[in-house]
């Protein structure tokens, strides 16, 4: 501790100060914490350094579009997009290609949902899986977009030939995911809930369905950009709607304002969705995120 | 000890394998209804195997497990299991993990297994701390929503699986005195499984000292104790002290021969 000394006005003397009270030393301790603590933007960088990312590209991208050195053919430029999006807003077509895509999504999605009972069952049953495992391995390796042309063949132009392209597609990874789910059980919870007396019907229902969730999650928000993927080129190969068929009929004439303005509204979807899900994961498993952290 | 109890768990030349190898050989004991029993030894030796098949969650190969005179065919009503690394649900509350076990037991209605939940998380000391997730515990107060959880059964048999081993040494401490007084001299019969002699002294009326390789009881001790000690305190503290050299002198026997063992089969 330093000493620290005052002058007497009147003596004319030096004098030793008081040492500082408890109450005294923790209010300098708490001013300097104060300090010390982080600040406002250190404590929203998270947020704000994407967004601040985000906005620098979309700046530099409008002003290099502006300055004339972009061919409308070949590339765009955010106002422009911005343009001939409300142009198809406006004509309703854009309502159009979303509501058409967005049917042959969640349908093909929901038949894609099949694969987590599967999952589970291929996971709990050992053998069932050990013998099932080279198959659906291989399955979901196949780049599946490579079979549309032979499941427009089987399914036809309409709705279900995408209905199935994404259910193929989107299946496999929740149904591998399911698996890997059960298999990592902590075993221990399994010989508790056993030691208590429970049926395999209930183990499964009591821990291994919880346990394997988060997993299932995961391997859902995995299949959203596989399904995202299925959806467009199902699109593309065979179809008189959706965004799919829109991107390709933009593309082929040209009009690349539009392309890529749907292009970008697919990311945004395929953003949405998987974020949606990264909440929902971290709702129903907050003890994974906190390990993470 | 003292007069003859009923039987709670009669081991009748109990055999255990692992594919070829017998973990637990010709394993024969008799716990009394009541006793709290230790079983202690080196690792490897097959203690929480033993303690599986108590609890039946195994089967023996060869040889017979009794439970108050019945055959153990599996997990039933009656005993409860505590486990080393808590075992808690992890997406269930302190609360709901302890409930969970009486809903899998079965025989409980839903107002008793709400009261009986509170009222055990209360009795291990974590009242107020139900709704609480069991990463936002710490490890001393998960392994007692394990306990809270194995004791709202009201299992006649408690079967604690090494249950301080994970826990940091001053909680452990805490936890073994405050489980000395939740279970010792309640009537019930309890089978602890620890590597830790000292704990094995303090809690339990009987030791029970297995040798590994295969795994097997080569020591029976009645632990002196204050309650039925008929001597003046200081005999008793010299004869625990006796009792401690005599059970780390075989205890040290069979550590040495295990990890002996250990080292021929990885220079194998």
């Amino acid at each position: 501790m330093t000493r620290s000394t005052t002058a007497d006005g009147r003596s004319g003397r030096t004098v030793e100060a008081p040492p500082p009270t408890a109450d005294e030393r923790l209010a300098a301790a708490q001013a300097a914490l104060g300090r010390t603590r982080s600040h406002w933007w250190t404590r929203s960088e998270g947020v704000l350094l994407p967004t601040i990312g985000v906005l620098v590209v979309l700046v530099c991208w409008e002003l290099y579009g502006r300055s004339g050195r972009i061919d409308p053919i070949q590339f765009s430029y955010p106002s422009e997009i911005w343009t001939a999006m409300r142009g198809l807003m406006s004509s309703g077509r854009l309502w159009t290609d979303l509501r058409v895509s967005s049917e042959e999504f969640a349908l093909g999605f929901l038949v894609a949902l099949v694969g987590v009972p599967l999952g589970l069952l291929f996971g709990v049953v050992r053998r069932l899986g050990l013998a099932v495992d080279p198959i659906v391995t291989a399955l979901y390796s196949t780049p599946i977009v490579a079979l549309t042309p032979l499941v427009v063949i089987w399914f036809g132009l309409g709705m279900s030939s995408k209905v199935a392209v994404i259910a193929l597609i989107a299946v496999f990874p929740m149904m591998i995911n399911t698996i890997e789910g059960v298999r990592t059980v902590d075993p221990d919870l399994v010989r508790a809930a056993r030691s208590f007396g429970a049926s395999p019907l209930q183990v499964v229902g009591t821990v291994v369905l919880p346990a394997s969730l988060p997993f299932v999650i995961a391997g859902v928000r995995l299949a959203i950009g596989r399904a995202m993927i299925g959806l467009v080129v199902g699109e593309f190969l065979a179809s008189t709607a959706g965004l799919g068929f829109s991107i390709r009929f933009y593309a082929e004439n040209f009009r690349t304002a539009e392309y890529l303005g749907l292009t970008l509204l697919l990311m945004a979807v395929a953003v949405v969705l998987t974020s949606l899900l990264r909440f929902i994961e971290r709702r129903i498993a907050p003890w994974l995120h906190t390990k993470r952290s | 000890m003292s007069t003859k109890r009923e039987p709670a768990i009669d081991l009748d030349h109990v055999f255990f394998a692992y594919d070829d190898a017998f973990v637990l050989q010709d394993v024969t004991a008799t716990i009394e209804a009541g006793e709290f029993t230790a079983l202690i030894g080196a690792s490897g030796c097959g203690k929480s195997t033993l303690l599986s098949l108590m609890a039946g969650l195994r089967r023996p190969t060869v040889g017979e497990l009794r439970v108050f005179g019945h055959p153990v065919e599996g997990p039933g009503h009656g005993r409860a299991m505590v486990f080393q690394n808590f075992a808690l649900m992890p997406w269930k509350s302190a609360q709901a993990n302890v409930e969970a076990g009486m809903r899998l037991d079965g025989g409980f209605d839903r107002a008793t297994i709400r009261s009986r939940a509170v009222e055990y998380l209360d009795k291990v000391g974590l009242g107020g701390h139900g709704s609480l997730l069991p990463h936002q515990l710490s490890g001393g107060m998960q392994q007692r929503v394990g306990i809270a959880r194995a004791l709202a059964v009201e299992p006649d048999i408690l079967l604690l699986d090494e249950p301080l081993a994970a826990i940091d040494a001053q909680n452990a401490e805490l936890l073994r005195e405050e489980l000395r007084s939740l279970v010792r001299g309640d009537g019930r019969t309890v089978v602890l499984v620890t590597h830790n002699l000292d704990e094995a002294l303090f809690l339990a009326d009987r030791i029970l000292l297995m040798g590994a390789n295969p795994g097997r009881i080569v020591s029976d001790i009645a632990v002196a104790r204050e309650e039925t000690w008929t001597g003046t305190p200081e005999e008793l503290i010299l004869a625990r002290q006796a009792q401690r050299e005599e059970l780390w002198t075989h205890l040290r026997d069979e550590v040495t021969r295990a990890r002996d063992a250990r080292q021929l089969v990885g220079a194998g």
